[in-house]
């Protein structure tokens, strides 16, 4: 068998325009990995520019296919760094790393990115939204209210009929949910359950009430019981016990009522946040403002 | 471009065991102590018990997981109580009823928007489930476990 150089056909180099067309082709095959490397390594070895950022866009898109936003970093400061003067793509890839960090559910890391575009006159509204949504997903309500307060009067936000409703709502966002531990405790120390049902958990309420209040009875007959007996075991070993069963599910019962309360703000709060994150969405949805892309045309029903 | 944004926004890497998504694994935190000993009970409850039972837990994370992560996370007292609250006081109609817990899809289908099952499974990390936790809602909601990180005390995935 003859080694694999020796066959004809094959002693040829590979050129950058083979690497290009086979980081095309592990891009559509979802080899994200393999576009990466072609498409970087076409970017190092090819000398015409448009063909270059070509490649490096082509590994760009790998990166955020593959969700290696680390790769996606060493591509933006490729291009920065072969094209110091030249600052458009590398502000292009960061906006859309932070919108795709931020559409992949890590706000803070989006944040990161806009740090580089939200000075960039041609991104700074787009990012003062995404920052604004990027910030509630990140728990800061107040903060993701004030910037879309700011937007409200930005005339270069076509969106700007919705935004006081949106930031109304996000501000209320840390009243939202009013179940009280201190309540709960204290309703489920002096009656088992009253403080899970309090917090609209019924079912945890009656389990708890049921379990304390058998084992509850239980230590007062085993008391009882015991009082009656001479032999050790059961003037105290199954009283204690029983005692220290009850002890441990009155404990228990006191840990869910203020468990109860706190999960059930939370809850709240997070289906309260989810409505608006779809609202925000909405806004976000609009491709042709956030990402460029051609408008539709009117008449054209889309593919179905 | 927008296009292959919007479509990879969310979604996951193909699974590979080479390149890149041979990613690197969070290690297990190593228990200390007297810690060890509630594991290895736990682990032997998963190996040797768990098998012989009929239905799984409804849970994500499961309860001996939850367990033995709220032992780590708060200790052994704290995490035998946690446990011990879930499995007794919790596990009832009103995980079913959903109305306080988010849910997760677990195997192929991500839409399933049905009630608890095979399918789906209820949200109930350690972290949403501590007394004296911060009032962050996002510890309660599936779809911020990226953006958490490492601040959950469950690294494994959410769908096995």
């Amino acid at each position: 068998m003859s080694p694999p150089s020796a066959r004809p056909g094959l002693a040829r180099n590979l050129s950058t325009d083979d690497l290009q067309t086979l980081a095309a082709g592990a891009l559509s095959s979802g080899d994200t990995f393999l576009a990466y490397a072609y498409g970087m390594a076409s970017f190092q070895l090819e000398t015409d520019r448009g063909r270059r950022l070509a490649a490096a866009r082509t590994a760009f898109a790998a990166c955020l296919m593959g969700n290696r936003m680390d790769e996606a970093e060493r591509v933006i400061n490729a291009v920065t760094a072969a094209y110091p003067d030249d600052r458009a793509l590398a502000q292009e890839l960061a906006w859309e790393s932070a919108l795709f960090l931020y559409s992949s559910g890590k706000p803070v890391e989006a944040e990161f990115h806009l740090r580089s575009v939200r000075d960039d006159p041609a991104y700074a509204t787009r990012a003062k939204f995404l920052l604004a949504c990027a910030r509630l997903k990140a728990n800061q309500p107040s903060s993701s209210a004030e910037l879309l307060r700011g937007l409200e009067a930005d005339p270069a936000f076509p969106h700007r009929e919705p935004l006081p409703a949106l930031a109304a709502d996000i501000e209320r966002t840390p009243d939202i949910g009013h179940k009280s531990r201190v309540v709960g405790v204290a309703l489920s120390g002096v009656l088992p359950g009253a403080g899970q049902i309090y917090s609209g958990l019924v079912f945890d309420g009656i389990q708890s009430f049921t379990f304390c209040a058998g084992f509850g009875y239980a230590t007062v007959a085993s008391w009882e019981y015991g009082r009656t007996r001479d032999d050790v075991a059961t003037r105290w070993v199954l009283p204690v016990l029983i005692t220290s069963v009850f002890a441990v599910f009155y404990a228990s019962n006191i840990e869910n009522a203020a468990n109860s309360a706190r999960r059930a703000n939370l809850v709240a709060r997070a289906r309260w946040v989810d409505g608006i994150v779809e609202r925000l969405d909405g806004i976000l949805s609009d491709q042709h403002y956030f990402l460029g892309t051609p408008p539709a045309k009117p008449g054209v029903k889309e593919a179905q | 471009m927008g296009a292959l944004l919007l479509a990879a926004g969310g979604a996951r890497a193909a699974s590979s065991d080479w390149g890149w998504d041979a990613a690197s694994v969070t290690p297990a935190r190593e228990a200390p102590g007297s810690e060890r000993t509630f594991e290895r009970w736990i682990r032997f409850y998963q190996a040797r018990v768990a098998p012989l039972q009929g239905r799984d837990c409804p849970c994500v994370p499961s309860c001996s997981r939850y367990t033995m992560a709220s032992m780590r996370k708060y200790g052994w007292l704290a995490g035998f109580f946690m446990g011990f609250e879930r499995l007794f006081l919790r596990e009832n109609r009103d995980m079913v009823l959903r109305w306080h817990y988010y849910t997760v899809p677990v195997g192929q289908d991500r839409n399933y928007t049905g009630p608890v099952g095979q399918d789906r499974k209820i949200f109930d990390p350690p972290e949403a489930n501590d007394p004296f936790g911060p009032d962050d809602w996002r510890l309660v909601h599936p779809g911020y476990v990226a953006a958490l990180g490492e601040a959950r005390s469950c690294p494994e995935p959410l769908h096995r």
